[in-house]
């Protein structure tokens, strides 16, 4: 799956590819708005959302890590060994 | 830590994150005549709780954990109340944000659910029924009985 790819899906299958294959990352607020940060293969994808889980405002994804700076303090890293 | 006076069928559900915890409570607000859901902000605070409830009192018909909580984790709570005998059969589901194969191979070896955070309304629909499919039969039948008739 590229980006490209994924931005051109429709938001509803977007959603449930984010659902089942999507890795959580973190949060944050922007303004008023909650916005979920989630991985797929190479690229990151952040959700905003005019009602907390419940109703979209945008879907915004990038491929490059500065994506991740607003959540460095959240990133849970598994150590496979432990 | 909520609960009012009412008693009603327990749902039970600590996380840290307050938007989740509405977000749960929203959902169940329209079973409010027979279902009441009691929060806990922490693992330590929900094993406080949990640990409370006597051998008499009324138990929770289904407990829910948040995976990544300060203090004692979902899994963690989940190991405590799989060691308490009046407590271990309860049916407990993982709510989380993880889609981690380990998280899910742990609920499963703990006699659990395993059910991801949603991630818009159409979702969030379907994850209460998730819900109330893992409380007891005679309890699940009750709850949607109530409702249907409303």
């Amino acid at each position: 799956m590229k980006m490209r790819e994924f931005m051109s899906m429709p938001v509803r299958l977007q959603v449930d590819l984010l659902y089942h294959e999507g890795v959580y990352l973190g949060k944050r607020f922007e303004e008023d708005r909650s916005v979920l940060l989630y991985q797929i293969e190479g690229f990151y994808i952040e959700i905003g959302y005019r009602s907390y889980r419940l109703f979209i405002h945008s879907i915004r994804a990038s491929e490059t890590i500065d994506i991740l700076e607003p959540y460095l303090d959240q990133i849970r890293i598994y150590d496979p060994d432990g | 830590m909520t609960q009012s006076a009412t008693p009603r069928n327990i749902i039970f559900y600590a996380d840290d994150d307050q938007d989740d915890l509405e977000l749960v409570q929203d959902a169940f607000s329209r079973f409010s005549s027979n279902v009441e859901v009691i929060t806990a902000r922490d693992g330590s605070r929900a094993l406080q709780w949990l640990q409370g409830i006597g051998k008499d009192d009324p138990k929770p018909c289904l407990i829910i954990l948040d995976i990544n909580m300060p203090v004692f984790n979902g899994k963690e709570v989940l190991k405590k109340i799989r060691t308490i005998e009046h407590l271990e059969d309860i049916p407990v589901v993982l709510f989380t944000t993880s889609s981690m194969p380990q998280d899910q191979h742990f609920a499963q070896q703990h006699n659990a659910g395993f059910v991801t955070k949603p991630l818009d309304v159409s979702q969030m629909e379907k994850i209460c029924e998730q819900f109330i499919n893992h409380c007891p039969d005679s309890i699940r039948q009750e709850i949607r009985g109530k409702n249907s008739r409303r």
